[in-house]
């Protein structure tokens, strides 16, 4: 299974489903969630099941992490990419945002199973090969 | 049933033809390409439906015949995805026709800008003699970018909810251009909902604007981004209350990329007129018209127009 969060549903439909379909042949599920609070309750209870996760950055910081950490929401997925990290140190994570910061790759540098992908980089296809890649599909 | 409401559903539906038509010409795509290009289709065309929305005022007002040609025209078209691709990028550049008569001077600033990029968009595009789908890749790449940019500006002003204006906001810090700032000093000042901690948000994206658009000007004059952004604000607030009419036709300054059109025409003059290393000492060196203090400290106390105007004699002098 998939999991895709990003608070800005309506933009990333076009994205959600054009991965749901190209996803299907492979028997991969792909389940979209917008609110961070409850993804990161689905993570923690179905990580087990879960094959790859494509996680935005600027999201709300919702009830699971402050707002001073989170810098007012600008980096609430860098600390969810952490608690993703703490319970699945080799699961693969796509980061699919619009953020950016200097050093930021930085970040993932060591982590041979994270990618960073900048939305305005990627259309759909670019996108659905990315996931493919990290599924090792292609 | 008003005629707005009327006049709504009737364009949507011809819109939403769209995809069907252009899809009968791609004979030559393979079926998941042909998917691919109708989901980009629908994507776009989603996205002009909203702007419909948004603007119907205006269609109402008899513009909607062009838009209808066009539409119809596109099936009429040959067999390249380029010109389904192009007849998109007439469509958008026709809505955003429909836009300008609005009457809101921010909102028109802003269609302005956007169909201005279409159009060098359309442009570059009716240059070209695509057939090959990576040259077809770039073209919708740029159009995402642009329509982007247009439906995040048009959610800043009619905000769908107050998060979907957060996130909107958090995308100008990190994607916005220096233009934007006027949109978001309008957004300040007339705010589309109650801003309460939001402020906060847009501060964030001003912020982020001027430190990836405006480096050269924040290491000349020394300031952080946050003093840039208070020496524009208090720059026009101080213009606000120039009596003088000479002095408002001749220096503008009522939203922020007329105060730093100034602050780049300054620092522009003292580098060319004393060279760089000059030109900073005499940013900090005290000024008799500002009673002893430094011109960097009148800028940062909102003094743009004088000091422009002090320039602009020390520019005219000759020069020994």
């Amino acid at each position: 299974m998939i999991l895709f969060i990003d608070d800005e549903a309506r933009l990333m439909d076009s994205y959600y489903n054009y991965l749901e379909i190209e996803m299907e042949p492979y028997g991969q599920e792909v389940r979209f969630i917008s609110d961070v609070d409850e993804a990161l309750n689905y993570f923690e209870n179905q990580h087990a099941e879960i094959d790859l996760v494509i996680l935005d950055v600027m999201m709300p910081f919702g009830k699971s992490f402050s707002a001073s950490r989170s810098n007012s929401g600008l980096a609430t997925g860098l600390l969810f990419y952490k608690r993703i990290r703490n319970l699945t140190p080799s699961l693969p994570v796509l980061i699919f945002t619009n953020y950016y910061e200097d050093g930021l790759e930085k970040l993932f540098a060591n982590d041979s199973k994270c990618q960073l992908l900048q939305k305005s980089d990627y259309l759909l296809e670019d996108f659905v090969f990315e996931v493919k890649k990290s599924l090792s599909l292609c | 049933m008003t005629t707005k409401a009327a006049i709504l559903p009737v364009l949507v539906k011809q819109i939403k033809l769209l995809p069907g038509l252009v899809g009968e010409t791609q004979s030559g795509m393979s079926p998941s390409k042909k998917l691919l290009f109708d989901t980009q289709v629908n994507t776009v065309l989603r996205r002009c439906t909203e702007t419909i929305d948004r603007n119907v005022t205006a269609l109402v007002a008899g513009k909607s015949i062009k838009l209808r040609r066009k539409i119809s025209e596109a099936g009429k078209s040959n067999d390249s995805a380029m010109s389904a691709a192009l007849q998109l990028i007439n469509l958008l550049r026709l809505i955003e026709e429909h836009l300008g008569p609005i009457q809101k001077p921010l909102e028109t600033k802003i269609t302005e800008a956007v169909s201005e990029s279409i159009s060098s968009l359309s442009r570059e595009v009716d240059k070209l003699s695509v057939r090959n789908e990576s040259e077809i890749k770039s073209h919708w790449h740029s159009l995402n970018r642009n329509i982007e940019g247009l439906l995040r500006k048009l959610e800043l002003l009619h905000p769908h909810s107050r998060q979907a204006f957060q996130a909107t906001l958090w995308w100008f810090s990190q994607q916005g251009k220096s233009m934007d700032l006027d949109l978001l000093f309008g957004i300040r000042n007339k705010p589309p909902l109650a801003l309460n901690e939001l402020s906060k948000v847009i501060d964030k994206a001003e912020q982020g604007i001027v430190a990836r658009e405006k480096k050269e000007l924040l290491s000349f004059y020394q300031m952080t981004p946050q003093q840039l952004l208070s020496t524009i604000q208090k720059t026009i607030r101080n213009c606000r209350a120039v009596s003088s009419p000479y002095l408002k036709r001749a220096f503008k300054a009522e939203v922020p990329t007329q105060v730093i059109k100034h602050l780049e025409g300054i620092r522009r003059t003292l580098q060319v007129s004393l060279g760089p290393e000059r030109a900073r000492e005499w940013l900090n060196s005290p000024l008799e018209l500002f009673d002893g203090k430094t011109a960097r400290f009148a800028l940062l106390a909102g003094e743009t127009l004088p000091l422009l105007h002090l320039i602009k004699r020390f520019d005219e002098a000759p020069h020994y």
